[in-house]
């Protein structure tokens, strides 16, 4: 079966877990933004945790089945609409798992919470692996290309038991006016900075304008202090790492960033609060909170 | 022991941190031992980023890190045939935790000298010297080539014959796929664990000059400001670093020539043309006198 994409927003790509295991030869892991909700997707409609899903920036996608198909929508809250081929319309919300028949259409709206919404198809989006992911990674342009209206999208077999039928996977809807805190595990460069450094990330900052797949800036409160200025030699990067560049306002790393940097990172989000950054709207108001890592 | 502090690095990383280039290298190859618990291992300048395959897998990897810390390091330099400096055995039956096939190891299978039939219990084919060696043929036609020779203190024609004398090699990737950043092999060579400060290693690169060997180039600042396009194939210095751009892409290196050496190709086997370890040397196509190109593709395989 597959799906032809009748309308596609603003961007919309193909991401599984990522490909790990590049880094040396300059790939990053790319992969799911939200790997959470990308997860939640495929485990709604019984899908290996492996396959690929759809991710939806700002909604904005229709796509029409010309099988029947079972599918999930997570991650970014956005209405969801299905319309089936004598026309008549029913509305779902994020979370819900919909039974498609042949001929009907599915579309994402806007969303009200969250920017990426996450599209499992039951059976996983079959398009041919690159370093044996599908993942786009938007830096270096490996994977399948963004998603565009017209496209015929493959549903592979990667069927790994049931689907979730009359259920509904729980999202996290949130206060918009009240900063999102996101935890960092202090590292690997957190001695090239003042202890006043975590006073500042833990004060209320916001997600700039430059938010994408290869990171997020954020407007601190106030820049972030170091004890010295300049670069340091590249070193490898992880996804969440928090760059503290000269001007002082942090960077953190996203799915796609480069394999390697040359700005101190003071600490690197939890996997729970990469995902959690991925969601937020610039504008969103934000506070990097030190914690302990697990082991520490 | 070596000089190596690990910090951590999030959830589900850690980086070492070495004394310089040489020894992280080094470490990077032997930290490769530890795969498929070791999932992704990044050397760069003087640090090797580890990570495991999700949190819960850290301590794990983290104790055979430190396992092989405390191993004393096989000696660094050349031929010596005992390629594999890890005598931890890999866990058994670790399922590997990435979907498709994974990167064959420089020498693997090539059938000359390190050719390696355990990529995962090998380490680094290329810290023993037994890595493919890659001939790129270069036209010396880059906007930058005169400046760069003299900042080196010779003429273009003499600056391309350093170049081309300079047995490189693929220390570590970054910057895009395929991108490989080469150093003169002789830095790698020099003992890693008490790695010379530049001046030293230029001091003693003169030093060694009376025979044969080729004098080592000069460290190349950066432009001042970057190229928005430089073309695939450019040939590039920057600090003690060569590299080739594999794409199309922006870039601050100083550009020396060019080559129609395809450095990445998902297509093939091996994307990368160019893997950490891997031995390159330039060959001089002639077009920096203007005249043409030649078909000019890497050639991989032991074949000076």
């Amino acid at each position: 079966m597959s799906l032809l994409v009748l309308r596609a927003g603003p961007a919309v790509l193909v991401q599984d877990l990522g490909r790990p295991g590049h880094a040396d030869l300059g790939v990053t892991a790319s992969g799911a933004a939200d790997r959470a909700a990308a997860a939640t997707a495929l485990r709604a409609v019984g899908t290996d945790p492996a396959a690929a899903v759809l991710e939806v920036l700002l909604g904005g996608l229709t796509v029409l089945t010309d099988a029947p198909a079972v599918v999930a929508v997570t991650g970014a809250e956005a209405l969801v609409v299905v319309v089936t081929p004598d026309g008549s319309r029913r509305t779902a919300a994020t979370g819900d798992v919909l039974r498609l028949d042949t001929g009907s259409t599915l579309e994402i709206g806007r969303p009200v919470a969250g920017v990426r919404s996450y599209v499992g198809v039951r059976g996983g989006i079959d398009v041919p692996p690159v370093l044996g992911s599908r993942s786009r990674d938007t830096l270096s342009g490996l994977g399948p290309p963004p998603v565009t209206v017209g496209d015929v999208l493959d549903v592979g077999d990667a069927v790994v038991g049931p689907w979730a039928d009359g259920w509904q996977a729980a999202v996290g809807g949130t206060d918009p006016r009240q900063p999102v805190d996101l935890d960092v595990i202090p590292g690997p460069r957190d001695d090239l900075f003042p202890p006043e450094a975590w006073d500042v990330l833990a004060a209320t900052g916001h997600v700039s304008g430059h938010a994408d797949r290869v990171g997020v800036r954020i407007d601190p409160a106030r820049p972030v202090p170091r004890r010295s200025r300049g670069e340091i030699p590249s070193e490898g990067m992880v996804r969440g790492a928090v760059q503290i560049p000269a001007d002082g306002c942090p960077v953190v790393f996203g799915p796609d960033h480069p394999v390697t940097g040359g700005y101190p990172v003071i600490g690197v989000l939890t996997s729970h609060s990469a995902d959690r950054i991925s969601q937020l709207l610039p504008g969103t108001p934000v506070r990097l909170r030190r914690v302990r890592g697990a082991g520490d | 022991m070596t000089t190596t502090r690990i910090r951590r690095c999030g959830e589900a990383a850690l980086l070492l941190e070495c004394a310089g280039l040489a020894e992280a290298v080094q470490l990077a190859g032997r930290v490769r031992g530890l795969r498929p618990d070791a999932v992704d291992v990044v050397a760069a300048a003087r640090t090797v980023l580890v990570t495991a395959r999700e949190a819960s897998a850290l301590p794990g990897l983290r104790r055979r890190v430190e396992a092989l810390l405390a191993e004393e390091p096989p000696p660094t330099p050349n031929p010596s045939p005992t390629p594999n400096p890890s005598p931890t055995p890999n866990p058994p039956s670790t399922p590997n935790p990435l979907p498709g096939d994974r990167i064959r190891y420089p020498g693997a299978g090539s059938g000359s000298g390190g050719g390696v039939a355990d990529p995962g219990a090998a380490g680094w084919a290329g810290a023993a010297g037994g890595a493919a060696e890659v001939i790129l043929d270069v036209r010396y036609d880059g906007p930058d080539l005169s400046a760069v020779a003299d900042l080196a203190g010779l003429s273009t024609e003499a600056f391309v014959r350093t170049h081309t004398s300079i047995t490189w090699r693929a220390a570590f990737g970054g910057f895009a796929p395929g991108f490989a950043y080469l150093v003169d092999a002789r830095e790698l060579d020099a003992r890693g664990r008490d790695t010379p400060g530049r001046e030293q290693r230029e001091q003693r690169g003169l030093e060694q000059r009376g025979a044969a060997e080729p004098r080592p180039l000069p460290t190349v600042p950066r432009l001042p400001s970057p190229r928005a396009r430089v073309p695939a194939g450019s040939v590039g210095l920057a600090d003690r670093f060569c590299a080739v751009y594999p794409g199309v892409s922006p870039g601050g290196w100083q550009l020396i020539g060019t080559t129609d050496a395809r450095l990445w190709d998902v297509d093939r086997a091996d994307p990368a043309l160019l893997t950490p370890g891997t031995t390159v040397r330039f060959r001089d196509a002639g077009g920096s006198h203007g005249s043409g190109s030649t078909a000019g593709s890497g050639s991989r395989g032991a074949d000076r």
